[in-house]
């Protein structure tokens, strides 16, 4: 049991450092297409932590879904947009907004911080995991099977809208070139 | 390892993607930026999911990802629509609807 506490602590610290790090590079990474892959780094030490906790299906949704489908989605953006200029800092024009954004971010952390350290956690009646295959479906496809139908429609009315978001008008020239 | 090195872990990581949101100019890195606090509440859910002994927080973790993939797909959508327009995708040219 010891052992096992210490393999999830060490998981944490090594995939939470990972984690952190490449966040902060996928944040303000200049070329997109990095922070992209930075991205995926954070993507994958999160599902190292779900593996860590113990939820592998969850891991490997976030894997799956996460670091596949959506990184892959904004990689094929990044390539399509590849002509269509960032303005050259990389940042807002206004350095007004960049004080204001790190303010933002460090008032937010201490709040978010002091609440975690001075609130008191309700004391877990049975702590476990359960995190058996058949416990994930009859929760999903049973208690929750009317939100399960609603991000069907919600996922389907996305697609819909992807497609006629970025559909070539007609009417409209082949990137306008200056 | 205690709940709350998880939940301040969330909480850096929310942080980290607000300042991504409100300073940079890139639409690409709004959206990435976005991305990280929406797996930053996830880390949250699933934290308190294993504190409880509860599956409610994994499942509500499977619905960010599935809401997660559509707002990416839509926002993607947006961004190409709006660098057609204005060449850029840089969030301060796209300022048509700004009285």
């Amino acid at each position: 049991m010891d052992a096992l506490v210490n393999a999830e602590q060490g998981i944490f610290a090594v995939a939470g450092a990972i984690c952190v790090l490449a966040a902060a590079n996928a944040v303000f990474r200049k070329d997109t297409l990095a922070a992209a892959v930075s991205l995926v780094v954070t993507l994958l030490s999160l599902a190292v932590i779900y593996l860590g906790l113990g939820f592998e299906f969850l891991a490997a949704v976030q894997v799956g879904v996460y670091a596949g489908a959506i990184v892959v989605l904004f990689t094929i953006a990044i390539m399509i947009l590849s002509h269509a200029r960032a303005n050259e800092s990389g940042t807002r024009t206004g350095r007004r907004l960049d004080f204001a954004g790190a303010a933002i971010a460090v008032l937010l952390f201490a709040l978010l911080a002091a609440a975690i350290l001075r609130g008191r956690l309700p004391v877990a009646v049975a702590p476990g995991s359960p995190t058996d295959i058949d416990a994930i479906a009859d929760a999903l496809f049973v208690r929750f099977l009317l939100p399960f139908e609603v991000t069907s429609v919600l996922l389907l009315a996305a697609l819909v809208a992807a497609v006629v978001l970025a559909r070539k008008r007609s009417s409209e020239r082949e990137w306008p070139r200056r | 390892m205690p709940t709350t090195a998880y939940l301040l872990l969330g909480a850096l990581l929310f942080a980290l993607g607000a300042a991504g949101v409100v300073m940079r100019a890139n639409a690409l890195s709004m959206l990435v930026s976005v991305e990280l606090m929406l797996n930053a509440v996830n880390l949250t859910f699933v934290a308190a999911a294993k504190r409880f002994g509860e599956l409610d927080g994994v499942i509500v973790a499977f619905f960010v990802i599935a809401v997660a993939a559509a707002e990416v797909a839509v926002g993607l959508a947006i961004v190409i629509d709006v660098a057609r327009r204005h060449v850029s995708v840089d969030v301060d040219r796209a300022s048509d609807l700004s009285g």
